[in-house]
């Protein structure tokens, strides 16, 4: 294994577990309830903080404005799709949709102004897990922590939304409330994953997982933790074969989970006949 | 002596003496460097006693580089590593940071240098990707190569103090060939000597300075912003008005800006990349040769 010889690899690989880690619990969330693209969206509507924070002054040499800056428009964000339940006429998706379209236009012109933006947008699409430093694996092990606690103590309430709304409802439970708790725990995991890896492999992570689990295993923990399984067995591969092709990680991973998937997929269907 | 150890101990000696050798020949100094350009200089100073690897390919955009693992692997090995500074190569300090190699030497080299453009008063965003502490493109004046040179021979010397002189006196020789290379170079262009120069990006201030040509404008706004209809409309103006005959551009911008201006004025556009081609120790050198060559080529035509 080469990535047990260098301790870059170690640290890419102990970030792409976190973040499996934490992003496999949102993503089965994400695909039960259908809203699939709700993290782009958040994702986008975080960076157009941070865009907002460099025509403000505040940009890459304030780290930690920068960051309060992009979180407190991923709270907006988080609000405002726990308010997009209640209106029942129009589909959730959609109005996500429109919330990436409009986020991801002022980000544009945001960028136009301050240089080299269409850089800054690739390097947000692919991102950077070998350079990942100590100090940023460190917040997100934090991070992992303290969000992955709270899930977990809200987790049976979650599941219940998730799976059956109609009855979190007659339980008397608030949903905007608890639509908002997810929004915003998920807005922060967004907002460090995409720093961190970069919306490519977040997206990955969040979903594929789930898709998986849904094929191989039955019952909420359960999928959850297979989905753990597979993120990490993807994450090995993929980081294995990016060092040995000398290919970028973010892809290279990205398609390790596609492929793995598919696998999953045919060894389900081998499985049935 | 018994007579085991005696018979183990010929083979022995064969065995060392055949080794010895190849362990000092493997303790080269092991350097990295964000460009072509700088490692190209650390491989004429540095000869037989370095191995020299370059991030950046001089294809691609300097200021933005895509980490792939080889990188990170190289630069974890890497003994001494050669940042061009003043804040053209961010990305260095990622990989270097990421890559965990405490006994690396990072050599900043722009030490020494006479920088242009620095601004005078506070830089914003609104400025564009305009670079706070002036403009880093100094590798692009033979004079600042055989500054750089001497930056490199002092890194390599306390990287391996036992091969100090022998650094030394390429870096003289560095030094030597660059000033007989910039006779050469500015007596070839001569004929464009004051002539008016149109550049892509203000990759070219260090070149233009060494060789007297003028810059009366950039295809972008500000670096790093593409440019916009108005501006390049003032550059037309700007063109005739100047008689500016060459536009410089580098290979990895978009083509479309320059391609109006040749079409609205005739302007001749070179495509020159700022950095050399290779990391060979003879690249830094070649690459002035066929710059100059190439424009006074260009100056000769109608």
């Amino acid at each position: 294994m080469m990535i047990l010889q260098y301790p870059f690899a170690l640290s890419a690989l102990a970030l792409c577990l976190l973040l499996t880690g934490i992003l496999g619990f949102f993503g089965h969330h994400v695909v039960r309830r259908g809203v699939i693209f709700v993290d782009l969206a958040l994702a986008q509507v975080a960076s157009l903080g941070s865009c907002i924070g460099l025509l403000l002054g505040v940009g890459e040499e304030h780290p930690a404005g920068n960051f309060l800056l992009s979180l407190a428009f991923t709270l907006l964000g988080a609000l405002m799709f726990s308010w997009f339940r209640g209106l029942k006429r129009l589909p959730i998706e959609a109005l996500i949709g429109v919330t990436y379209a409009g986020a991801m236009a002022l980000s544009l012109i945001a960028l136009e102004r301050s240089a080299s933006g269409s850089e800054e947008i690739k390097e947000m699409l692919v991102g950077s897990v070998l350079t990942v430093s100590p100090v940023s694996l460190a917040w997100g092990a934090v991070l992992t922590g303290v969000v992955g606690t709270l899930m977990a103590l809200a987790g049976k309430v979650l599941f219940q939304i998730t799976d059956s709304p109609e009855e979190a409802v007659r339980a008397g439970r608030r949903l905007w409330f608890w639509d908002f708790l997810f929004y915003t725990a998920f807005g922060i995991t967004v907002t460090y994953s995409v720093r961190a890896a970069g919306v490519l492999l977040v997206f990955a992570f969040l979903i594929v997982p789930p898709l998986a689990s849904i094929l191989a295993a039955k019952g909420a923990w359960r999928r959850v933790a297979f989905g753990w399984a597979f993120g990490a067995v993807g994450c090995l591969a993929g980081l294995e074969a990016s060092l040995r092709l000398d290919w970028s990680a973010g892809p290279t991973i990205v398609a390790s989970f596609i492929l793995l998937l598919m696998g999953t997929g045919a060894m389900g269907r081998i499985r049935k006949t | 002596m018994p007579p085991l150890i005696k018979s183990a101990f010929l083979p022995a000696a064969v065995l060392l003496a055949v080794l010895l050798p190849a362990v000092s020949a493997a303790a080269k100094v092991k350097v990295a460097a964000s460009l072509t350009d700088l490692a190209s200089i650390a491989s004429y100073v540095g000869g037989d006693r370095v191995e020299v690897f370059a991030i950046a390919k001089p294809s691609s955009n300097p200021h933005f580089v895509e980490v792939l693992p080889s990188y990170m692997i190289k630069v974890s090995r890497a003994d001494v590593y050669l940042k061009v500074g003043l804040d053209l190569d961010h990305w260095a300090d990622a990989i270097l940071d990421g890559s965990r190699n405490a006994g690396i030497a990072v050599v900043d080299c722009s030490a020494g240098m006479d920088v242009l453009e620095k601004p005078a008063g506070k830089v914003d965003a609104s400025m564009g990707d305009v670079h706070a502490r002036g403009n880093p493109h100094y590798w692009l004046d033979p004079a600042n190569g055989a500054i750089i040179a001497g930056t490199v021979r002092d890194a390599l010397s306390k990287a391996d103090p036992s091969h100090a002189a022998f650094f030394a006196a390429n870096a003289e020789k560095f030094r030597a060939e660059a000033e007989a290379g910039s006779e050469k170079w500015r007596a070839r262009m001569a004929p464009l000597k004051g002539a008016a120069l149109v550049t892509y990006h203000s990759s070219w201030s260090y070149f233009a300075k060494a060789f007297g040509l003028r810059i009366i404008g950039q295809v972008e706004p500000y670096p790093g912003i593409p440019p916009t209809a108005r501006h390049l409309q003032g550059l037309v103006d700007g063109i005739r008005a100047g008689k500016a005959r060459i536009l410089i551009q580098e290979p990895y911008f978009a083509g479309s800006g320059p391609k109006f201006l040749e079409r609205e004025t005739g302007i001749r556009i070179h495509r020159f990349t700022p950095s050399c081609e290779g990391a060979g120790p003879r690249d830094y050198f070649r690459h002035f040769d066929s710059m100059t060559e190439a424009l006074a080529d260009g100056a000769g035509r109608p």
